[in-house]
């Protein structure tokens, strides 16, 4: 979880028990296990629409202090203690609404300056033809097209190229407004399972905490964008042995990267980028 | 050699005619009104930090070609008279009084100017000790005179200076418009307008007429104000913020914000829940909304706009949220802190101090929707025999409370919603078949296909066919 990795940069803000966890958990709870495990986050609230799921997740929670509320999120996110510091992770499968854009702006408005808001949508590409992408972007997301598009900007990664540029602007004029300063993106990644998914996402920042924010060095990770340009999780299909070859020969990222003769030097590359987070299952 | 030296000035004066359009343009007069009273408020206040009014009174009377308006809120010195009051604009050396609604030095003339084509000032001032330092003053003005004159001068009729008021003289102010417009003579000759301009008055001043300050209006009983009230007990807490926003040059503004929910009305209590849906579609938004004051005077009624969150990012508005309520009271020393236009009639939305205090009421009103929203999703789901949720309980329940009783609470606090009850496994969708044969091809078909009871015969046969045609 390069996200949970780079979390662990914020205790230069507060320690990391000052933080809270808000996620959609689902019935796996696995992201909620991974910011347990890898920062100890205490406190955590998992939304769930499904109000038919209530037994199997009070069953499911991996932790008996998991809040879970149950509801739309747009019902339920008032709910939350926001007067904490949170990391919110708001995993959706859908393509990006208006609605999603109104939980965005509540959470980036109601979150203290120097909390983690994240964002996975659906790239919207899956079963739509590309003639047809604009008009249904448009359609869902109204006035928050650039006017300017084409269709020809809908090829490949190019509608979730729009989202990441809304949810951006919707995030930066709501850190403007409710605490003075933009919000600062640090999350673009890219991956495709099934269809083409768009993780996003940031921290909220005020003029007294930006300095701090700095000194986190977010950049330092080689994953942390902060623009257009997004970090693709690309993970090649590879064998248990030539996993465990190139974890021994990798530590340290030698120039050149070792090779295994009929994988590419590309393939490599790619894992060498996101084998330490054991992205993908093997 | 003679040499001339071009002239090299070009006059950019103002024609008072034009000067007067413009500015009376863009208000209407009951605003106008209200501006001249917010003259009368300041002054009141200024006599009173600690807020108390009591004692101080305005009055306001018009019918038979003139209009007028009487304080006893301290007067104005001849001095103050002399440099300031009358000057258009605000001189920077001017201080004004502290937590003033008069800002921009425009209101009073403006106002004037908008009601009549003439008008009288007297006024008569205590002076900082009140021994041989008071003034009175009168003067009269025909605007159309004036208008012709090339002097930005107004002439006292008499000054008295360096002179005691007696004990029971009040110290106030008295304008007296006449040679009306014939608009205005119009206008305050019907009823409806003058109903709306009560309304106005009580409603943008209520915060005053709250602290002892009594507002006459054509009557000698002086208008009540009601009194912003929420929601409030043991299990349901409105939502009361109370934080500062700096504005610019170090200037601090102090914004208290509640929001919550009213009681619903009676008649509303006993809708048949089956209609709900229906009925409130048809329900008048009323009340609902934020009210946003500025040093106590209210700027925003009833909003139900973007500008306050509804829509972006809360919910637009729709009749299940007929029960919100929102109040916000920004406070500043200097009024021009504060968000107003000049005619106080709107938000200046580009302010600082108003996007600060925007994002918290945008947070605000959707937390209040989310709660406003489970209600009426469990209200959906509970059945005749059940017993009423206590989240239903209170929110139909609930008294509602002054405002100024409230104890401070970030979220909106009621009883939690009940979850909703697993649903029973879908019943799989069948379809009955019944019909008659003659007997004997019965027989031969239930021996054929070794079968004994109708009903085997019939599902039996039925499969047959399913196997052989459909499958």
């Amino acid at each position: 979880m390069m996200i949970v990795d780079a979390c662990r940069r914020l205790t230069a803000i507060a320690p990391l028990v000052k933080y809270q966890y808000v996620g959609f958990g689902g019935l796996e709870f696995i992201d909620f296990v991974e910011f347990h495990r890898g920062l100890g986050v205490p406190q955590m609230t998992s939304i769930e629409r499904d109000t038919n799921m209530q037994h199997r997740l009070d069953f499911n929670k991996p932790y008996k202090s998991i809040r879970v509320l149950m509801g739309e999120a747009r019902d339920q996110l008032p709910q939350v203690d926001w007067t904490q510091l949170s990391i919110t992770w708001l995993d959706y499968t859908d393509v990006l609404t208006t609605d999603i854009l109104r939980d965005v702006d509540f959470v980036v408005r109601s979150s203290q300056p120097g909390s983690i808001v994240i964002v996975t949508v659906n790239g919207a590409t899956t079963k739509v033809p590309v003639p047809e992408r604009l008009s249904n972007l448009r359609a869902s997301l109204g006035s928050h097209v650039d006017d300017s598009l084409t269709e020809k900007d809908m090829a490949g990664w190019g509608p979730t190229k729009l989202e990441r540029s809304v949810l951006q602007a919707t995030a930066h004029a709501a850190g403007r407004q409710a605490h003075g300063l933009p919000f600062r993106q640090l999350f673009n990644f890219h991956y495709a399972d099934d269809a083409k998914m768009l993780t996003w996402g940031g921290i909220t920042t005020s003029s007294s905490l930006d300095r701090t924010i700095d000194s986190c060095r977010f950049e330092d990770l080689h994953f942390i964008r902060g623009d257009d340009d997004p970090f693709e999780i690309n993970v090649p299909v590879l064998t248990e042995k030539e996993i465990a070859y190139l974890e021994t020969e990798l530590v340290g990222i030698p120039t050149p990267l070792p090779q295994i003769r009929g994988i590419s030097s590309a393939e490599i590359k790619a894992f060498a980028q996101v084998y330490r987070w054991r992205v993908g299952s093997r | 050699m003679v040499t001339s030296t071009p002239d090299t000035t070009i006059d950019a004066g103002a024609e008072k005619r034009f000067f007067i359009e413009m500015l009376t343009k863009d208000i209407e007069l009951l605003p106008a009104i209200v501006d001249l009273l917010d003259n009368s408020v300041d002054g009141a206040r200024g006599l009173h930090p600690d807020g108390d009014l009591s004692g101080q009174w305005v009055k306001i009377n018009f019918g038979n070609g003139s209009f007028t308006i009487a304080d006893n809120s301290g007067g104005i010195s001849a001095e103050i008279a002399r440099h300031y009051a009358f000057r258009f604009g605000r001189s920077k050396s001017f201080t004004g009084v502290k937590r003033s609604v008069g800002q921009f030095g425009v209101g009073m003339k403006r106002a004037i100017f908008k009601i009549g084509n003439a008008f009288s000032v007297e006024s008569a001032h205590r002076g900082a000790t009140g021994k041989d330092d008071g003034s009175r003053f009168d003067l009269e003005v025909d605007v159309e005179d004036w208008a012709i004159q090339g002097d930005w001068t107004f002439q006292f009729n008499r000054v008295e200076e360096n002179i005691s008021l007696l004990p029971i003289e009040a110290a106030g102010t008295m304008i007296s418009v006449t040679n009306l417009h014939p608009s205005v003579q119009d206008d305050l000759n019907d009823p409806t307008i003058v109903q709306a301009l009560r309304t106005e008055l009580r409603i943008r001043h209520q915060e005053s007429i709250q602290s002892g300050l009594q507002l006459f209006l054509n009557s000698d009983k002086p208008l009540s104000a009601s009194r912003p009230s929420l929601q409030a007990s043991d299990v349901v807490r409105p939502v009361f913020k109370e934080f500062q926003v700096s504005g610019a040059d170090g200037g601090v503004v102090d914004v208290k914000l509640y929001a919550g929910t009213v009681a619903p009305p009676k008649r509303e209590k006993e809708i048949d829940p089956e209609d709900d849906g229906q009925a409130e579609n048809f329900q008048d938004p009323g009340d609902a909304g934020w009210y946003l004051f500025c040093n106590d005077r209210l700027l925003l009624v009833a909003d139900r706009t973007p500008i306050t969150g509804w829509g972006n990012p809360a919910a637009a508005y729709h009749p299940q949220y007929r029960l919100f309520r929102g109040f916000v009271y920004l406070s500043a020393d200097d009024a021009s802190l504060l968000p107003w236009n000049t005619t106080k009639t709107a938000v200046d939305r580009d302010s600082p101090v108003f996007r600060a205090v925007q994002s918290e009421m945008k947070t605000t009103l959707v937390a209040v929707q989310a709660v406003i929203n489970r209600a009426k999703q469990v209200r959906a789901r509970v059945e005749d025999e059940d017993v009423k949720p206590d989240l239903l309980v209170a929110l139909d329940e609930t008294p509602d409370k002054p405002i100024s009783s409230l104890a401070t609470s970030s979220q909106m606090v009621t009883p939690a919603a009940p979850p909703p009850k697993p649903k029973a496994p879908p019943t799989p969708k069948i379809q009955r078949i019944q019909y008659a044969v003659d007997l004997d091809r019965f027989e031969e078909v239930a021996q054929a296909i070794g079968a004994s009871s109708g009903s085997e015969v019939g599902r039996l046969t039925f499969d047959y066919f399913y196997d052989q045609e459909i499958d």
